[in-house]
């Protein structure tokens, strides 16, 4: 029966996302010929799930500020280069992916979870503030790679499938299953080990 | 572990994902019933991702929409901006260039002491002012350039290489005074030497991994970095005109020297 529901609720949501990936696509064209009221509509779209995939993903609010200012910038100027055979979606999201891959070269390695290390007392119970849980589970992902730390992001905050993953990576289904399952495993010890699991 | 167990993980995982069929959902809900070690993984991993999902989503900064949406619109205008400051240049009576003449050259003597004052004696005497613009040019190997052709910057930048020495030349012009940024690994490299022709440096700081300066018109500013490691340069350029970014990219050498 649940799985019924699923199947359903996935039925909906394919609707929805295919009317968005249609109404994506008229933006697109609209924006090329120089209408920038579609591409502003674009960019209400998407600027926050971009902006919340470069701060989970980096951690620091000013460079996901940057980075979203550069995916716009770019995706603006290379909106000749868009495939309209892929989602607009997982462009985008490609673009926020290499310009944080960038960024991450250029700069040290980022700060892992010591600063932010909860403490055994706090229990699951406890963390009831969302903004405490955020925090304890932004500091775990930190301390994972930037792989395995992307996969978590693409699949629970941008909420996307195996399937968008897959062609936002450009790696197969397969491996971005294998990927995420490690990255959950490494997720669970590390907040098992400091109590909050 | 067994492939079985596997197997009943992998689907584990898939219904955390809502990307399971009927028939693995009830292979799965068998599984559980008969096996207390993989409920505690269920559970686990219930509670995981349950914690996962429940992170909260950040605001986007107040500024941001705006700002992208400022930094396209230029590009429209870009054709009717010269014809817009001729006019403007024109109705200006020269004696006001004059005062702005002066009250330049003012500013330009208070905002280098105030540079000046900012650095240590050490970082002055290592690099401020310094080194000739390019008078070791024909040594170094270009690597890596780009082009700036935004509104209100022309111009390039080259990152060129000899031996353990790296340099930066931004060759730009622009009506506006521009404010450049680059970033680096300071664990890798440090700063050797800068200069601007013509030699009217307005601000320019130094930190660890980070450079800033000012170019006004039409500049030569050269900045030379020592990367005595040799270990592969990536410059995260930044550059604003108003306060306002208006265009970033990397420069980078193509691998480890």
């Amino acid at each position: 029966m649940r799985a019924t529901h699923g199947r359903i609720n996935q039925l909906f949501l394919w609707c929805v996302v295919f009317m968005d990936d249609n109404e994506d696509l008229k933006l697109v064209s609209e924006s090329r010929q120089g209408n920038r009221e579609s591409f502003e509509r674009l960019l209400k779209r998407y600027e926050k799930p971009i902006f919340n995939a470069a701060y989970r993903v980096l951690h620091d609010y000013e460079d996901a500020k940057d980075i979203t200012q550069n995916v716009f910038l770019k995706a603006f100027e290379n909106l000749d280069q868009f495939d309209s055979k892929h989602r607009f979606f997982s462009w985008i999201y490609r673009i926020a992916l290499n310009e944080s891959i960038n960024l991450c070269k250029s700069r040290k390695p980022l700060g892992t979870a010591e600063d932010t290390r909860v403490e055994e007392r706090n229990t699951p119970e406890k963390l009831l503030n969302r903004r405490e849980l955020s925090g304890v589970v932004q500091a775990a992902l930190m301390s994972l790679g930037f792989e395995y730390r992307m996969v978590i992001v693409l699949r629970h905050f941008s909420e996307c499938s195996y399937r968008e993953m897959s062609d936002i990576l450009e790696i197969p289904e397969k491996t971005v299953k294998s990927r995420l399952f490690t990255a959950r495993g490494l997720l669970r010890e590390i907040l098992s080990e400091r109590g909050i699991l | 572990m067994s492939d079985s167990h596997e197997k009943y993980l992998e689907l584990m995982h898939a219904e955390m994902d809502g990307e399971i069929s009927d028939k693995e959902l009830v292979a799965l809900r068998e599984y559980l019933a008969f096996n207390p070690e993989a409920r505690r993984v269920h559970a686990e991993l219930a509670k995981l991702t349950g914690m996962l999902n429940q992170v909260e989503q950040v605001e986007t900064p107040g500024d941001l929409h705006r700002n992208i949406l400022t930094a396209l619109a230029p590009r429209r205008l870009a054709l009717g901006t010269v014809s817009r400051m001729s006019r403007w240049h024109l109705r200006i009576p020269m004696i006001h260039y004059g005062y702005a003449l002066a009250a330049g050259l003012l500013l330009g003597v208070v905002l280098t002491g105030f540079a000046l004052k900012n650095l240590s004696t050490a970082e002055k005497s290592d690099f401020y002012g310094t080194m000739t613009a390019r008078e070791d040019t024909p040594r170094y190997l270009a690597v890596d350039q780009m082009k700036l052709n935004v509104p209100d910057l022309g111009g390039s930048v080259r990152l060129s290489r000899s031996g353990s020495n790296a340099m930066v030349a931004f060759d730009l012009n622009s009506g506006q005074q521009v404010g450049v940024e680059i970033g680096f690994d300071g664990s890798q490299a440090g700063i050797r030497g800068f200069s601007q022709q013509p030699n009217n440096i307005r601000l320019f700081e130094a930190r660890e991994g980070r450079i800033s300066f000012k170019s006004e018109g039409k500049q030569l500013s050269t900045v030379l970095l020592t990367n005595e490691k040799n270990a592969q340069i990536i410059l995260d350029l930044k550059f604003y005109v108003a306060g306002r970014l208006v265009y970033q990219g990397t420069l980078q050498e193509p691998g480890a020297l």
